[in-house]
């Protein structure tokens, strides 16, 4: 047994299991959240390479699996890495049955992190543009289903992600060029220029951001919100990969200086754009461009503290992003009539938790005070603005248009309008119901206040890397 | 190596094809014309990429070229109205972009057998010819086949400049997962029109 066939294969694996079940809605969610969370749990307690003892037996789970003559890689250091994206996998599960996408979900989300673990597994490294692209093709049927009108954002979507493949392909080809050369000052800047082309497309930088709104506009919020969930910080995490590995790459001021400046242009333009959006879902868009341009300033802070920010503001918004996905995707499907806000004034009195939990994802995601993106966020903002106070200011600007846009949803919701009859029809009170908007409340809530029972575990997580993490 | 021989001193053919192919896809209104094209286009990838490639290699692209081409063609884009453009206004602005991207290649050209070792010129050219229309098309096409071929053309470009410097075989095959990938993905997304045009 390897590591790779227990987290790469077997979700695949679970993945096509589930879609055949899939019309049994509540079963298949059940069960995928207990399987993600059970992949999360030997993610934690099993040792990769070590020989575990088992009563008068033991045994070993190799690092490699090989096929086709590559090698797929899964060493002990990324088993937190592999408990971080499984506990997310069952986040997002969770939230499935309260924002009931489409059936399919819970299969795709387990072939799609399968693929992306894959990515992140294989070697050589350059593979893995090709896996994510196949992650990509594979999004599409599930973000539209059969009997759906295809809009502009999903061909950009398609369009985007598809360009940002062969940068990476031929950046990897001119990095091993600079193995052989590493004094070339040509080939560095090649190699440096199409990582930061192929990165830019596949983490939707501005200006390559352009499907995001569109996207979630047309298809359903919470598949897409999944998807760039999990899509950038996967990226992400293979581009820290890029400066963990090359020396050239992790020591040039250059490439800190530019992550801090495109971070911060992220922030600006997303925070701009949410400021002034009618539209809940295409909100939610705005706020992800809002967190890779986050993600991207920690990274850019330079030094071990930046990727631990970075780690640690991707652990807290799976307790933001999932529930405001969530309830942006119930909201929508109890309204009927979509999630442009003049639509929606009032809602808020009818149900009166999923609005809240609505509007608190936003304020968390903002980094206010007592929610779960607090402590992440304020340690973020401290270490930005003592490397570049400039810029800090600017995306500090760019952070208060998400505040606003909460602010709007809040008035919009919560707006007091006369009481008719009927209205209070689509108040929920099952158990279920109660269950769910509990646990999100909780999530939200709670997590901000002790960062001091899961710091350590974060910590684990520089482990992945061994030079940046250093 | 006699038939390898062929490829390389007849080059320039293939470099003919790709702009007759980029060419009728980036500027004729008929779907058919349009998958031709892309048939077409595989046919000279194929011919630049058996430069570098082993034959049987280079093969698949051509084969997997053309499984795309059928699934595109099969995919229900026949029962969609067609597109019209304005003459001569858009015409003549289609066939400038595509000189302007003629005329990039010419310059680029050199700079990439510089960058890439041992690229024949033609490929240089052929590679940039079909990512320079295919960004121009993609463009100038927001949804349906047009895009499909759009991205299809700037991955059959980027294909043949790859070639030159890996022959890995699972790269090979990957790609080709990935150029199927995209024809069946399109085929979807056009079916998907096609549905919804006849249930509203």
């Amino acid at each position: 047994m390897s590591a790779p066939l227990i987290w790469i294969g077997l979700p695949a694996f679970i993945g096509g299991i589930l879609f055949l079940t899939r019309g049994y809605r509540l079963t298949t969610g059940i069960f995928g959240g207990i399987l993600s969370a059970l992949l999360a749990v030997s993610a934690w307690l099993l040792p990769i390479d070590e020989v575990v003892p088992l009563g008068s037996r033991a045994f070993e789970i190799g690092d490699r699996f090989s096929i086709l003559g590559r090698d797929f890689l899964l060493l002990n250091t990324d088993r937190a890495w592999l408990l971080l994206i499984y506990l997310f996998l069952t986040m997002w599960i969770i939230g499935s049955l309260f924002a009931r996408p489409h059936s399919g979900f819970v299969s795709f989300g387990f072939v799609f992190t399968a693929l992306l673990v894959a990515a992140l597994a294989v070697e050589p490294f350059l593979y893995a543009a090709l896996l994510i692209e196949i992650a990509v093709l594979l999004a599409v049927p599930f973000l539209l289903p059969p009997g759906s009108q295809p809009g502009r954002g999903i061909y950009r979507f398609l369009a985007f992600q598809t360009l940002g493949m062969p940068f990476i392909l031929l950046a990897g080809w001119f990095l091993a060029g600079l193995e052989a050369s590493p004094g070339d000052s040509a080939l560095v800047l090649r190699a440096g220029g199409l990582i930061g082309f192929g990165l830019a497309f596949l983490l939707a930088v501005v200006p390559f951001h352009s499907w995001i709104p569109t996207l979630i506009e047309e298809c359903e919020p919470y598949l897409v919100s999944f998807i760039l969930f999990m899509l950038p910080a996967f990226v992400a995490v293979f581009g820290l990969g890029f400066l963990d590995r090359f020396v050239w790459l992790r020591e040039s001021e250059g490439v800190y200086a530019g992550l801090r400046i495109v971070g911060m242009l992220m922030i600006l333009v997303g925070g701009a754009w949410v400021a002034v959006e009618r539209h809940l879902g295409r909100m939610l868009g705005y706020a992800a461009i809002i967190e890779i341009g986050a993600g991207l300033m920690a990274v850019g802070i330079g030094s071990s503290e930046g990727v631990l920010l970075f780690f640690w503001m991707l652990f807290v918004r799976i307790f933001s992003a999932m529930p405001w996905a969530a309830s942006v995707s119930w909201l929508q499907e109890e309204s009927g009539i979509g999630l442009e806000l003049p639509n929606l004034v009032g809602f808020g009195h009818r149900y009166p938790i999923a609005a809240g939990i609505l509007v608190s994802g936003g304020f968390s995601l903002a980094g206010l005070p007592l929610l779960a993106g607090f402590g992440a966020k304020f340690a973020f903002w401290q270490a930005i603005s003592s490397d570049s106070p400039v810029l800090s200011l600017a995306a500090l600007a760019g952070n208060t248009g998400l505040v606003i846009a909460s602010l709007r949803a809040l008035n919009t919701l919560f707006i007091s309008f006369p009481v008719q009859q009927g209205d209070d029809q689509g108040v929920h009170n099952g158990a279920f119901y109660w269950l769910m908007v509990g646990l999100f409340g909780f999530l939200l809530f709670v997590i901000g206040l002790f960062p001091q029972v899961y710091i350590t575990f974060i910590e684990r997580l520089l482990f992945v890397f061994e030079r940046l993490g250093a | 190596m006699i038939v390898s021989n062929f490829f390389d001193q007849n080059a320039i053919i293939a470099v003919i094809l790709l702009g007759i192919a980029g060419g009728l896809m980036f500027l004729v209104n008929s779907w058919r014309w349009r998958v031709a094209g892309l048939a077409l286009m595989y046919l000279g990838v194929f011919w630049l990429v058996a430069i570098s490639w082993p034959l049987g290699l280079a093969a698949i692209k051509m084969v997997v070229g053309w499984m795309a081409g059928a699934i595109l063609g099969v995919s229900g884009v026949n029962l969609l109205p067609p597109t019209r453009r304005r003459w001569p206004t858009e015409w003549i602005f289609l066939a400038l972009a595509f000189l302007l991207v003629i005329v990039a290649v010419s310059r680029l050209a050199p700079v990439i057998t510089d960058w890439f070792p041992g690229c024949h010129p033609a490929q240089a050219w052929g590679g940039l010819l079909l990512i320079g229309t295919g960004l121009i098309h993609l463009g100038v096409a927001s949804r349906g086949l047009r895009t499909i071929l759009s991205i299809l053309t700037i991955l059959a470009g980027f294909e043949i400049l790859y070639a030159v410097v890996e022959t890995s075989t699972l790269v090979a095959g990957l790609l080709a997962v990935v150029t199927l990938g995209l024809a069946l993905t399109g085929a979807y997304l056009l079916g998907n029109i096609y549905e919804t045009e006849n249930a509203g």
